[in-house]
């Protein structure tokens, strides 16, 4: 097991999932950029921070300085693929402090896994839901009802292909 | 750029294509309606683009607020 950053939208799409303690199964720890946790805010999503942040699973990792060119090499990517969305800031730091640890970043935005496939100057590991799912099916538990649940209790959809992806539909 | 590159951009595009069409089909189209203006615009943007970050700025709301009217209107959320 190891560690992964999380951003805000996994941690709040997460929270509202009842299996989500099986996140446990793939790290021992996550982190999370200070910057990035400013945004949550509902009760939902803060009584799950609270619980994982009193438990250690979750720890704040304070905003480092940010390296300008690293900084300006993604957004220039980001500015010449139109098929890559607009990276935010807490986005782009969650996406930085993952490459700078050397661990996986977990998110459910597109623009982290999209600018990470286009450009190998950029790679980070970043896995959103799906991936997750499919990772902790692997440690012996059915992938079809995790998703299934999933989507029922997090408002999720997956398109077709990414369903191919992982082997729900032929 | 590459031809790995170019496949993986044409990839996208299709899949945007799709969660489009998905959100627009399954949101709630008469509670965004019934919604102020400011939120009525966050939240048709969401259904055009996905991207929590900026209909969440629209809004004048954190991600995490938005993502609650997101699911009062049911649009979902589309990998």
């Amino acid at each position: 097991m190891g560690s992964a950053v999380i951003d805000t939208c996994f941690l709040i799409n997460w929270a509202r999932f009842s299996e989500r303690e099986k996140l446990k199964l793939l790290f021992d720890r996550l982190f999370m950029p200070e910057i990035t946790f400013s945004e949550v805010r509902s009760m939902v999503a803060l009584g799950l921070a609270s619980e994982w942040l009193a438990s250690r699973f979750l720890v704040l990792a304070p905003v480092l300085p940010t390296n300008e060119e690293e900084v300006e090499g993604i957004l220039k990517l980001v500015a010449s693929h139109p098929q890559i969305p607009s990276i935010d800031p807490p986005e782009l730091y969650a996406f930085i402090l993952a490459r700078r640890l050397e661990v996986p970043l977990l998110t459910d935005n597109k623009a982290p896994k999209r600018v990470s496939q286009l450009s190998g100057g950029y790679s980070v590991p970043v896995l959103d839901s799906l991936d997750v799912l499919k990772l902790i099916s692997d440690r012996g538990f059915e992938l079809r009802e995790l998703v299934a649940k999933f989507m029922e209790e997090t408002g999720f959809r997956f398109s077709r292909s990414r369903l191919e992806e992982v082997g729900l539909i032929g | 750029m590459g031809e790995k590159a170019e496949e993986l951009l044409r990839k996208w595009e299709k899949e945007d294509e799709e969660a489009r069409e998905i959100r627009r089909r399954e949101a709630d189209w008469d509670f965004i309606r019934s919604q102020p203006p400011r939120l009525r615009m966050a939240l048709e943007l969401y259904v055009e683009l996905g991207d929590l970050h900026l209909a969440a700025r629209i809004a004048g709301m954190t991600v995490d607020e938005f993502n609650e009217l997101r699911l009062k209107a049911r649009i979902p959320v589309v990998l």
